[in-house]
């Protein structure tokens, strides 16, 4: 498909956006179980996973297909908390506002790529 | 897959901590309660959360979309565990610890001692809970604006 | 090294251009630079459909409340509209060539 070659670039910037919005709900339940007993809370792994396909297979344009953002419990039981809740309500925040800053770069990304082509087009020789 | 359910999420979060609110409210306005429809002094009402799973309906439908869905999606639903839906309230309860005895012969309701059971709220308690629920509160209306506001940012996507 | 927007397009119009000057490998020279040049805008056209279809299935998805990704609507529709642009584009080339070839065979 002559198409898939067009937009081939936009598919990391794609799964990447997927994978903030996730976050974004993952934190949103962190947050609301801040006072639930025995509640661990929720991250996701994206980044990382990237990092190793776009490191082995050399530049943006590797099989980014395959790559899903999971979303894991982190068990670590180093809060304070008597109640088995181990959310810090303060790195949440933090997270969210890392995730929403990182959301807009995306998004002003994907924006530039599609202007960019539409430039292109629009040129005429 | 996520914007609209993020808000339910921080709703529910909202709602659960308003339902605490009202608790403590209640607990302080009675606080000096001798005597409820019971006969009793005023027993303090506290609640337990739990986290909100999501319903059955819900996990089985994004399964089915993620495996018979468009051939072009080929995004899926939830790899890994599923995401919880928020927090709603277990049960309300009242609390069962004793009833502050106090020395009040002059009063109506004095027993033979001259003591007088008064209810088991401690203001202290009610007041410094009243800050979490406030604080937790803020805290979910914040995820709220920033999930509103990421999905207003999605929106200028090919504007410009 | 990511290939530019601007290499791809290229590219895609080189190959065009490239059918035009009968440059293909068909057996057949008389008609091998017409059907290539034909092939290729039957492909863009098709992709440009597909492209369309899934645009509409994504906003239809959206709409019925089946998915709510505000993004994935968004990309779906820019990607249908930038691969409407090319085709027209291309078309226009393409005609553009056609009309300059009418010209020389006076």
């Amino acid at each position: 498909m002559i198409m898939n070659n067009l937009f081939s670039n936009t598919k990391v910037l794609e799964k990447a956006l997927d994978a903030s919005i996730l976050r974004n709900e993952v934190i949103a339940n962190n947050i609301a179980n801040v006072d639930t007993p025995d509640f661990k809370r929720k991250a996701v792994k994206f980044e990382e996973m990237l990092r190793n396909v776009v490191n082995t297979s050399g530049g943006e344009n590797g099989n980014v297909d395959s790559i899903e953002p999971e979303v894991y419990t982190d068990l670590a039981n180093l809060s304070y908390r008597s109640d088995g809740n181990n959310v810090d309500i303060d790195t949440e925040m933090a997270d969210m506002a890392k995730n929403t800053m990182k959301y807009n770069v995306l998004i002003s990304q994907m924006n530039s790529r599609f202007r960019d082509l539409k430039t292109v087009m629009k040129s005429s020789y | 897959m996520s914007f609209f359910s993020s808000m339910d999420v921080s709703s529910s979060g909202l709602t659960a901590q308003r339902l605490r609110m009202d608790l403590i409210s209640q607990n302080i306005a009675n606080a000096d309660t001798t005597r409820t429809e019971e006969g009793t002094p005023y027993r303090r009402k506290t609640l337990t959360f739990e986290e909100k799973k999501r319903s059955f309906s819900d996990v089985f439908n994004s399964k089915m979309r993620s495996i018979v869905g468009n051939a072009q999606d080929d995004s899926n639903e939830d790899s890994g565990e599923s995401i919880g839906a928020g927090v709603k309230v277990g049960k309300i309860v009242e609390d069962q610890s004793p009833f502050k005895k106090v020395y009040d012969p002059g009063n109506p309701e004095a027993d033979s001692d001259g003591y007088v059971s008064m209810p088991n709220v401690d203001i202290v308690q009610e007041m410094v809970n009243m800050i979490s629920a406030s604080r937790t509160y803020e805290a979910n209306v914040t995820s709220m604006n920033t999930s509103k506001s990421m999905a207003m940012k999605a929106l200028e996507i090919g504007r410009g | 090294m990511a290939i530019s927007p601007i290499g791809r397009v290229n590219e895609i119009y080189k190959q065009t251009s490239q059918a035009l000057k009968g440059t293909s490998n068909d057996g057949d020279n008389d008609t091998g630079a017409f059907k290539m040049l034909f092939d290729a805008a039957k492909n863009v056209a098709y992709d440009t459909t597909k492209l369309q279809n899934i645009a509409e299935n994504t906003t239809t998805d959206f709409v019925t409340g089946k998915i709510d990704n505000i993004h994935k609507v968004l990309i779906d529709q820019e990607k249908a509209n930038v691969a409407l642009q090319f085709t027209v584009e291309l078309r226009n080339k393409a005609i553009d060539a056609y009309k300059e070839i009418m010209r020389l065979q006076m």
